[in-house]
């Protein structure tokens, strides 16, 4: 979008050309605009951004042997030594894509100029993900880059088939985003439907992959996201191939892939890698760490308030011991103790590393010990409040959903009891199950069930050499993924 | 507008607080409760359990573990109203697990006056029913023994022991209500009886408890009103014919033995099939009992490692059930003259419509009836050791 | 968002769950066929003979719905009876579904009441329950749907588990001798009289233009007759077994009672999955005829069934109160069943009838539609 007027074009005067871009940047200290001659005294200029580029590459390639050898205006493609050079008849260009690492190289006497790719600005190396860790599988991460990030996927799917689509978008930030896809494999539906929401995106600024997802979504107003995000290259390739599309980011690790569904969220990459029946046992643990993280506090109070006839005697007389002498109410207890955790979190994320050792144990032990033994809280509020903390860190890709819906639970049950939890379990399953992201159903495949999808990999996690199909709701026509061994 | 109306719906629920909940250190656990005829006025007494009890034995102070109350009125329901008047937390008596019931109160009738109990939702139906014999309810409650502290516990514990011992009867309400209703039986229950307690040393007096506590036997009921009390052995018959034993020894004289030696078998199977025949008008009542058991003791000059004093012991065995059983069925039709063994239901199913004939009489005619027992007793182990301790193995 | 409900097809295996579920949660909460039939120990063969009954009676409705499988009930009707005769009807099974609306949510609420809440008033546990089934209807039948899919197998798994842990305590003689205490004329008339407490033959109609595969209607209208009233008829011997015949007609709410003389070991807290299951249930039947009012009101009106929802709730909200207020439902179960059954009489085998002679009369014109 030009926001500067119309379409300049190049004048055949150099300073001309100078004072434009001068102008076009404001005098921007970081803009370099080099006049200069060639030995058979042709005037050039050469404009760049200062830190886009890599000086030795423009002195070396670019300047030295124009400089030298330059005789005649046509021969400069001949000189510069350079894959990626392009003419160029449009000021306006040339100035937006100074912004991307590129150089401009204007003639003297001519209304062509030249736009050089050099860019080699600094980047992080590439090192572990900060937000996903694994014990078994690659631990290398995205980075800021577009271009680095789009070679780590390349380097797992040596496909020609992988496809990558750039679009410019943000009208004042022009950041790049690349869709990525398998021909042949992607469900060309969602793929239409990617590339419609993406177009009509008018925002003046996309600064993280998180603005494109509330963008394109299909339920913004729903506790959980319907847009997985992921800063693995292995766990991007991965979905790719059952038939998704991958959205990168120029300016953020953090990947989006559509379609997503509700499983997703409650698998690691590490489950494909381990041995089935211990990745069977820990997908159980993260389905049940998902209910207890949502449903334990609610159902705590509960049966305390209203249903003390559930509990078991002797428990009964042991909670009411400990209850005696605090002096809030139970529900009151555990609001507050779900409140002092998200604390802790909150602070220990933000604080540097060295403070943030000392802030989670004296977090620990005042949540804990100090404020049982004061008498504030009852010591069985505490670890019912821990159990459904823990559970709800073993199931990262979800954190958002989960703790509001527990505050939520959490009022209903104080309110209603078990029929309030009840209701609270079925108006959460009835929004969960009615979420839909492009086109596929959220639940697949527990509901609308799908038996073959079911049993392959939902809650148990089949050997892979007996996964020959795709997912159902989300391949294209590329139905089979292996040949099945055949039997021994 | 629509919005805006539920928002304040919402609001309104939120705010109006919620009726029911009640904290937990509002309630008063009740573990049992007693129920006597004081005065001609029904009196309640529950015992609530004292909760921080356990936090403070561990710091080693003396409380008391448990609070008594008691409530008067015309009713049931009344009595538990009087309660609230003289008690600081609410009676909660969802933990409920045994209920005593005074003679007195027995005797007046039993499922006329527990009205209340089945109608609320707080009481278990599977609370045990025990009748306090000879004295009232809380004479009885109040009294523990042994290891437990609280003698909720300490009761119910005993109760449940009738998987060793067939001495005593477990009924809870479902199963006295199946009885009262099925026409031709007569419900039975559970009886709990203040003993003193033996001293075994003399000397040590420091103890001072007492007292405890017996459920040996077996309160018989006519109609819904107590009629009289059991004794161990006849209990035990009653619950072989009932098909309630589940554990439990046989004793009986060592064949071939002196008067002394006694052997016994531990129940490890047993069942007890019913039945009745019409033999010339007249009414033939049957039992036949399969027992399977291990050998519990052998005291006596036999030796077991032989098939032929197996098949003895067996005999034995059987013919001591067999003796046991009828007398008790001929005091139970002599002294109380009414069925509590279901033969009534089982003449019911078999002949239907004979049984609306004669089901007015029916006790008459159970009093009269001839007993015919059949017991097959089948030793499928011994135990560790084969012979008898005492005789040599090793010429 | 586009409206769900009116693009998706729904499978045979939803909405045969969701059907069973329908007819399996009257027997769960209050098991009339135990207060209002004759039979004491035979209920289970009166239950069982019923299952013919049922598919006799609703024939005609099955019938009509396999030749129109493309209209839901009110849009056959129309078409059978011409404009004016069928709007009448329609307006008919409004009145039908909301009094069936009605009629379940007050059961639904005695039970929370007694068994659950007794200090509550009445209004704020209808209030959460319409807040709850308000929503489910919001989002249609493919919520509902999908709901189902989920959630009752689970309600039929908790049901076996119920019955199974109370194995040991079944007495079966209880149910001897067979067919002694009734006659063969009160076993059919208890037989008859089971048959007419359910309309949920209604939904089923009201549901087939959605079905994926149209010739999967009569698969799902047997099958369903045959497990859930299967289920019933074990559950009641369950209980009978259990509590003993005469009691069992004392209780208000058979299977809760048995459901608290469950234990394993000292965990003595099953009735609460019962009550977790039930109350689940529940909402299910009436969020389903929540949202067929909202349908068939669309039908009359022309507008989106969304804006519906919350004035219907309210109203239903206003009468249960009203109604809950003056009577005690369940203790006068032989005045509660002739209601159910005249309505069901009248919606079930009368109207379809009716319409069936009718679509007999009009074959020839309506060939071409």
């Amino acid at each position: 979008m030009s926001d500067m007027g119309d379409d300049r074009m190049i004048s055949r005067d150099i300073s001309e050309n100078k004072e434009t871009i001068k102008n076009s940047y404001h005098n921007s200290g970081d803009l370099i605009a080099y006049e200069f001659e060639t030995i058979s005294n042709i005037k050039m200029l050469i404009c760049y951004i200062e830190g886009f580029i890599d000086r030795k590459i423009l002195n070396d390639d670019i300047l030295k042997p124009l400089v030298i050898g330059l005789k005649d205006k046509k021969d400069i493609k001949k000189l510069i030594f350079n894959t990626k050079v392009q003419e160029e008849s449009s000021m306006e260009r040339i100035i937006n894509e100074l912004n991307n690492g590129k150089v401009g190289l204007f003639i003297e006497g001519e209304k062509i100029a030249y736009l050089i790719e050099l860019s080699s600005w600094v980047k992080r190396n590439i090192e572990k993900p900060g937000a996903e860790s694994v014990v078994r599988g690659p631990k290398e991460g995205f980075i800021e880059d577009i271009s680095v990030n789009k070679v780590l996927l390349r380097k797992i799917i040596r496909n020609s088939n992988l496809v990558y689509e750039d679009y410019i978008l943000g009208t004042q930030t022009k950041t790049t985003i690349s869709l990525a896809y398998i021909k042949g494999i992607v469900n060309e539906k969602v793929l239409e439907e990617v590339r419609k929401r993406i177009s009509i995106i008018n925002i003046d600024a996309i600064i993280e992959s998180g603005n494109i997802e509330e963008l394109i979504e299909d339920h913004p107003r729903a506790l959980f996201s319907t847009i997985s995000n992921a800063e693995k290259p292995d766990v991007v390739a991965a979905k790719i191939l059952e038939g998704r599309v991958a959205i990168l980011t120029d300016g953020t690790p953090h990947v989006l892939v559509v379609p997503k569904l509700f499983i997703e969220g409650l698998l690691t990459s590490e489950d494909y890698y381990l041995r089935p029946h211990y990745a069977t046992f820990l997908r159980a643990l993260r389905y049940i760490s998902f209910f207890t993280a949502i449903y334990l506090p609610g159902i705590f109070v509960a049966l305390q308030l209203y249903h003390q006839e559930m509990i078991p005697t002797t428990l009964l007389i042991s909670a009411a011991g400990a209850r005696e002498g605090v002096p809030l109410p139970a529900a009151l207890e555990v609001f507050i103790m779900i409140m002092a955790l998200e604390l802790t979190k909150e602070s220990g994320l933000r604080l540097p590393k060295s403070i943030g050792m000392t802030v989670s144990i004296v977090g620990a032990l005042i949540l804990g010990q100090a404020a049982v033994q004061a008498g504030i809280v009852s010591g069985l509020t505490v670890i019912i409040v821990s159990i459904a903390a823990i559970a709800e860190f073993t199931i990262p890709e979800f954190t958002h959903g989960i703790v509001i819906s527990r505050i939520i639970i959490l009022i209903l049950g104080a309110l209603a009891g078990i029929f309030g939890i009840t209701i609270g379990f079925m108006i959460f399953t009835v929004h969960i199950l009615t979420l839909e992201s492009f086109g596929v159903p959220f639940g697949w495949p527990i509901a609308p069930m799908d038996w073959e999808g079911f049993k392959k990999d939902t809650f148990t996690r089949a050997p892979i050499w007996k996964m020959i199909y795709r997912p159902k709701a989300l391949r294209g026509n590329n139905i089979k993924r292996q040949v099945p061994p055949r039997k021994m | 507008m629509a919005k805006k109306i539920i928002a304040i719906i919402i609001f309104l629920i939120f705010l109006t607080g919620c009726w029911d909940a009640r904290e937990l250190n509002q309630l008063g656990i009740s573990l049992i409760m007693g129920f006597d005829i004081e005065n001609d006025k029904i009196l309640i007494t529950a015992e609530i359990i004292n909760p921080v009890y356990s936090l403070e034995e561990a710091k080693g102070n003396e409380i008391q573990s448990v609070e008594y109350v008691q409530g008067i009125g015309n009713t049931v329901q009344e009595a538990a109203k009087d309660i609230t008047l003289k008690f600081d937390r609410s009676l909660f008596i969802a933990h409920n697990k045994v209920v005593i019931f005074g003679e007195e109160f027995a005797k007046r009738g039993l499922v006329k006056n527990i009205d209340q109990l089945l109608r609320e939702r707080e009481q278990r139906e599977t609370s045990k029913i025990l009748i306090a014999k000879g004295t009232k309810a809380y004479e009885v409650m109040g009294i523990t023994s042994g290891v437990e502290q609280i003698p909720a516990n300490y009761i119910y514990e005993i109760m449940k022991n009738i998987r060793r011992n067939p001495k005593n009867a477990d009924v809870d309400f479902i199963e006295f209500l199946k009885n009262y209703y099925h026409e031709g039986q007569h419900p039975v229950a559970g009886v709990v009886e203040k003993k003193d307690k033996d001293e075994i040393n003399k000397a040590d007096n420091a103890g001072g408890k007492g007292y405890e506590l017996s459920t040996l036997g077996m309160s018989v009921f006519k109609g819904d009103k107590l009629a009289g009390y059991l004794n161990g052995n006849d209990t035990k018959s009653v619950n072989f014919i009932l098909n309630k034993i589940s554990g439990g020894i046989i004793t009986f004289p060592t064949p071939g033995g002196g008067p002394e030696d006694f052997s016994s078998i531990d129940v490890v199977q047993s069942k007890t099939k019913r039945d009745v025949e019409i033999v010339d008008d007249k009414v033939i009542l049957k039992a036949k009992i399969k027992l399977r058991g291990s050998m519990g003791e052998v005291i006596g000059d036999i030796d077991i490692s032989n098939i032929e004093n197996i098949k003895k012991m067996e005999e034995a065995c059987s013919k001591a059930i067999e003796e046991g059983i009828t007398l008790a069925v001929k005091k139970i039709q002599d002294e109380f003259k009414i069925d509590v063994f279901g033969f009534g239901t089982v003449f019911h199913k078999k002949y239907p419509k004979k049984w609306e004939e004669i089901k007015d009489d029916w006790d008459e005619i159970f009093s009269q009836a001839e007993f015919q027992i059949e017991v097959d007793t089948k030793l499928i182990r011994t135990g560790l050791i084969n012979t008898p301790l005492f005789l040599k193995k090793v010429k | 968002m586009k409206n769900l409900s009116q693009t998706e097809t729904f499978t045979y295996n939803q909405v045969l769950l969701l059907m069973i579920v329908f007819r399996l949660i009257l027997g769960l909460t209050y098991m009339p066929v135990v207060h209002v039939s004759v039979g004491n120990q035979d209920t289970w063969i009166i239950l069982l003979l019923s299952i013919v009954y049922k598919i006799i009676f609703n024939l005609p409705l099955v019938y009509l719905s396999n030749k129109f499988n493309n209209y839901n009930l009110l849009e056959f009707a129309d078409k059978i009876m011409g404009k004016f005769l069928g709007t009448l009807i329609s307006i008919f099974y409004i009145i039908i579904f909301l009094l069936a609306n009605i009629l379940f949510v007050t059961i639904f609420v005695e039970i929370l009441d007694v068994a659950l809440f007794p200090l509550t008033p009445t209004w704020v546990n209808v209030v959460l329950a319409f807040f709850a089934c308000a929503y489910i209807s919001y989002k249609g039948m493919t919520g509902l749907c999908r709901l189902g899919e989920v959630v009752v197998p689970i309600i039929i798994g908790i049901t076996f588990l119920l019955v199974i842990l109370g194995v040991n305590n079944f007495d079966f003689s209880e149910l001897l001798p067979i067919l002694s205490d009734s006659t063969f004329k009160d076993i059919n008339i208890g037989a008859i009289n089971s048959t007419f407490r359910f309309m949920d033959i209604l939904l089923l109609c009201m549901i087939t233009p959605s079905l994926e595969n149209k010739k999967d209607l009569n698969k799902i209208f047997i099958n369903s007759i045959v497990f859930s009233t299967l289920m019933v008829a074990i559950l009641i011997v369950a209980t009978q077994a259990t509590l003993g015949v005469e009691y069992t007609k004392h209780a208000n709410f058979p299977f809760l009672v048995y459901t608290r003389t469950l234990s394993v070991g000292e965990i003595y807290g099953f009735d609460s999955l019962y009550i977790g299951i039930w109350i689940i249930g529940n909402l299910m039947k009436i969020s389903a005829f929540l949202y067929y009012i909202t349908v068939a009101l669309e039908k009359l009106t022309k507008k989106n069934n969304r804006l519906f929802i919350i004035p219907v709730s309210v109203l239903l909200v206003i009468l249960t109160i009203t109604i809950k207020n003056r009577e005690p439902l369940l203790p006068i179960a032989g005045e509660l069943n002739n209601v159910i059954r005249l309505l069901s009489i009248i919606s079930v085998v009368v109207v379809p009838t009716i319409m069936l002679i009718a679509y007999f009369f009009r074959r020839k014109k309506l060939q071409n539609i």
